[in-house]
């Protein structure tokens, strides 16, 4: 008896545990609207998905899933979250499949977000997990998906009381009004001035991407095999599981501009990587940033967000293209691509996308993101911001070099460019940089 | 691995569980090799140096035994073979000491001197990381061994319970300080599951937790930016960034030691308890009479009685404090600031003692009269004020350094700053700042019941059902909520780790 009423006290003081903790992740757990409402979506749609899209913020932009379901006549649906790192698209594969009969999956693999970060790419920046895992449904496989967030035993912490990580709002009775009053309220939206969620994960956007907006901050460029290891292990383990399952699953890269994958140095290293593990697992992998213009003119600015997103119109573009290519025959589907992007540059025109850019301490380092290494000539002004009290200067005058540094953080960078034995016909581009 | 993580957090519950699943004979193995497990997580190759205190301190308690029984037969002889063995172990025990902890800095002060008389400096490249929990484990030893050397305890014959002593999982890195009366006889026993010692194990290490990141680590984050800046915070800031370091510097290590005790309670082992309300006392002797109770005892025991005590005259009495005092400076770290800071320890102490005297000299001794409450206040006030004056130069990064941040503190009077809000944009904001007041007062409270003789664990637990809970709630989720734990923070290490 008296063992019994120790257990019961212990049993109670537990369970006021949970109450209380249940209080507090409710009243301070903000999830993104999109997460939300993606996720409602998700488990709204539960036995009806036939293709399943994974990834990044590329394939809810770039993906319409409502001109796929008129094109293939099945029921689409881009289960794709912010910065998506490779073990959430695979957890989030086994809890599409759980709840769905899927027919196919298509893997986006955005290099941006599978390379860099020392080989350890999945536990860096953890807040693009914890937003799925704080949506998802308590099952074994939400467990196993956080427990793959972090490889630190004191970071579980953040899992298992998701308040602890929002306690920079303590107090903030703001925050925790409109937290609860989001989540009294029922309503599941993302409305932006420009940009919509419009069901099956896809968000329609207006925005276009402006011509000055053409300065990427350039974050890292690809060695050889840049793919980070834990990236490719639940790569490799995404694929596995898909076959083990019977799942049809096809790898693809969305388009981007030109812009992005010049900067990234040696973009055909990525893209090699890629296609040595599809054709280990005999899998069709699509690159389009290397289909050609004559079958996909997307690179327009008309067609593009921003500078590695599409907004609807290119969509739309898109989406009927990539519908052709994955339904056609594999040998046919060759005469749309490039066999590297290095050939399909050169085949281009000689253009300057825009410059590209990094910044340490007061210096500011950049090039000029052109799609030729040699036989163009560039003269770069730099207008510094008004508030700098500066004077334009002129960097350079006509020449080959296409790296130079400032030691101004703001302005304007004009580019002009001119063929070297072509010295008449000059290109102007201008770009702001911050 | 820290106490104050999810790694122990899971680690302690672990070794608790299979403790008391396996038979009483063989547990004291099985803490011996959770406790060298404990302390590979810092260092794998400085387990090897603990090894060897233990061996040397085994063997030397075993020597002195022997010697002990052929003394009694022989007379002489074995007097000085014991005295020998005895020089040798604390010899061997406090060179490996003086090596990790002090060789570095007594070359640089050689080269200090050695620059000054313009003579060639001494070069050494090597750079010496100290062994966590050195000082402790090395001191703990050398107890036992003069112990044994007196005959206070007989020397361990088992090897493993002996290392066990040493090592023990829950004060082995910052103490308490344990005696072999009380540790190592307790290994002796078999500790079979009590819910009540588990239970309070359980409200020690919660509120252990509690002490240490609610209030130590949160004040941590104020006391940090005003040290790290003392130009740009001078007056009222450096006073108020003093006094949280004095509350810092207390939870951090009472922190630690509770949970320590908590952690052995619940495989039934008491561990003394380091510290009694200090900041009560109302003299620096009383003080140190409540504070890092261990290492007073010890130091007591083990060097200001040999070293004649109060025996032998108010001179030697006040040099033989001095002497403590310096040495107690040094042992907090090789730098001339802790041993002005313990100097200045002593001194407050020898101070006091002449007062006392003069007091004595010119009043009536046959007069008993009352001490009043505002009296007692008053003193109250005035050692703590004393300490945390003496905390500036334990906090500051050198002596002159110190002396400077002193001189910042008293450059002017913005006393305003206690009123205008500028206390919240010290690292911590309203909130939080407000939740850490809140909580230094209840932490006063819990002390002011400890000061008055109450083991406080006991009279919570004698409560009622309801009330406990709605405390362990309230603790529970203050710790979660204003905690300095998580990505957003780094795990901040105990403060006596360092020693």
């Amino acid at each position: 008896m008296k063992w019994f009423r120790r257990i019961a006290r212990i049993m109670a003081r537990v369970l006021i545990f949970c109450v209380v903790l249940s209080g507090l992740n409710y009243i301070y757990v903000d999830v993104p609207p999109w997460e939300r409402i993606l996720w409602h979506n998700f488990y709204q749609s539960e036995g009806k998905i036939d293709n399943l899209y994974l990834g990044s913020s590329h394939v809810y932009y770039d993906i319409d899933p409502f001109l796929m379901d008129e094109l293939n006549g099945q029921y689409n649906f881009n289960l794709s979250t912010s910065g998506q790192v490779m073990n959430g698209t695979y957890y989030l594969l086994r809890e599409a499949d759980k709840h769905n009969d899927l027919s196919h999956v298509y893997i986006e693999l955005y290099y941006g977000r599978n390379t860099g970060g020392d080989g350890d790419r999945v536990t860096q920046e953890p807040w693009f997990n914890w937003q799925n895992t704080d949506c998802m449904k308590w099952s074994v496989n939400k467990i196993l998906y956080m427990l793959s967030i972090t490889n630190d035993v004191e970071n579980y912490i953040d899992l298992l009381i998701p308040f602890s990580r929002y306690r920079e709002h303590l107090g903030d009775y703001e925050y925790i009004k409109s937290t609860i009053e989001t989540k009294v309220s029922g309503e599941y939206q993302y409305v932006d001035e420009f940009e919509e969620y419009l069901d099956k994960g896809f968000r329609y956007s207006e925005i276009v991407y402006k011509a000055e907006d053409r300065a990427f901050k350039r974050n890292q460029t690809l060695g050889e095999n840049p793919m980070a290891q834990s990236c490719e292990l639940y790569l490799r383990k995404a694929i596995e599981y898909c076959q083990k399952e019977n799942i049809p699953v096809t790898l693809f890269i969305s388009p981007m501009y030109n812009l992005q994958p010049v900067s990234a140095g040696n973009y055909d290293n990525y893209i090699n990587q890629i296609k040595g593990i599809a054709a280990e697992y005999g899998l069709d992998f699509y690159d389009f940033n290397l289909a050609k213009d004559a079958y996909l003119p997307i690179q327009k600015l008309e067609y593009f967000r921003d500078v590695d997103h599409l907004n609807s119109a290119g969509a739309e573009v898109f989406t009927q293209f990539f519908h052709k290519v994955v339904t056609g025959d594999a040998r046919q589907n060759q005469k749309y691509f490039y066999d590297s992007y290095a050939q399909k540059l050169q085949s281009l025109e000689p253009e300057v996308y825009g410059i590209h850019y990094w910044k340490s301490g007061s210096e500011t380092f950049m090039n000029v993101a052109s799609n030729r290494d040699s036989g163009m000539e560039y003269r770069i002004v730099i207008t510094p911001d008004e508030f700098s009290g500066r004077e334009p200067y002129v960097v350079q005058d006509f020449c080959e070099n296409k790296e130079f540094t400032i030691t101004d953080g703001n302005g304007i960078c004009t580019v002009e460019y001119r063929i070297k034995n072509d010295p008449d016909i000059v290109h102007i581009v201008e770009v702001a940089f911050k | 691995m820290l106490f104050n993580t999810v790694q122990y957090l899971i680690f302690l519950p672990i070794v608790v569980l299979i403790y008391y699943i396996l038979p009483p004979k063989v547990r004291y193995v099985w803490l011996l090799g959770a406790s060298c497990y404990f302390y590979m997580q810092w260092n794998k190759v400085y387990l090897l140096l603990l090894l060897f205190c233990t061996i040397v301190t085994y063997t030397g308690g075993r020597l002195i035994e022997r010697f002990k029984d052929e003394h009694r037969q022989s007379g002489r002889k074995g007097l000085n073979n014991k005295k020998l063995y005895l020089i040798v172990c604390i010899v061997l025990n406090l060179g490996v000491l003086f090596f990790f902890k002090y060789f570095s800095w007594g070359v640089s002060m050689l080269n200090r001197v050695l620059s000054a008389v313009h003579a060639g400096e001494i070069t050494w490249g090597m750079s010496i990381v100290l062994p966590v929990g050195i000082s402790f484990y090395v001191l703990q030893s050398l107890g036992y061994l003069i112990d044994v050397y007196r005959g206070d305890i007989y020397a361990e014959k088992n090897f493993i319970r002996y290392a066990l002593f040493v090592s023990f999982f829950p004060q082995l890195v910052a103490g308490p300080i344990e005696r072999s009366k009380n540790l190592l006889v307790q290994l002796h026993e078999a500790h079979g599951f009590q819910y009540e010692n588990v239970r309070k194990g359980a409200i020690l290490i919660l509120y252990g937790l509690f002490l240490k990141v609610v209030i130590a680590d949160r004040a941590a984050i104020v006391v940090n930016t005003v040290y790290e800046d003392s130009a740009g915070y001078p007056g009222f800031f450096i006073l108020i960034a003093t006094v949280l370091f004095s509350i810092q510097i207390y939870c951090d290590f009472y922190g630690y030691s509770t949970i320590a005790r908590g952690s052995a309670l619940l495989m039934g082992i008491r561990l003394m308890d380091n510290f009694d309300a200090p900041y009560y006392a109302r003299s620096v002797r009383e003080f140190w009479r409540r504070w890092h109770i261990s290492l007073s005892g010890w130091f007591r025991d083990y060097l200001y009685i040999p070293l004649g005590g109060s025996r032998k005259g108010t001179a030697r009495k006040e040099y033989n404090r001095m002497v403590v005092f310096a040495v107690s400076g040094l042992w907090h770290g090789a730098s001339l600031s802790f041993l002005f800071w313990g100097l200045l320890n002593g001194m407050g102490q020898v101070a006091e003692d002449l007062a006392e005297n003069i007091k004595k000299r010119l009043g009536n001794p046959h007069m008993q009269k009352a001490v009043c409450f505002s009296k007692k206040l008053c003193q109250t006030l005035c050692t703590f004020g004393f300490v945390t004056l003496a905390w500036m130069f334990f906090r500051a990064s050198g002596l002159k350094d110190a002396f400077l941040i002193l001189r910042d503190m008293c450059s002017c009077m913005n006393w305003t700053i206690l009123f205008d809000g500028s206390l919240y944009e010290l690292g911590v904001a309203r909130g939080p700042m407000n939740m850490l007041l809140m909580a230094i007062v209840a932490l006063f409270a819990v002390d002011y019941l400890k000061y008055k003789g109450h083991d406080v664990a006991e009279l919570f637990l004698k409560q009622d059902w309801w009330f406990r809970t709605v405390i362990i709630m309230a603790m529970t989720f203050i710790t979660l909520l204003y905690g300095c734990y998580g990505t957003l923070y780094d795990t901040t290490q105990f403060i006596y780790f360092q020693f």
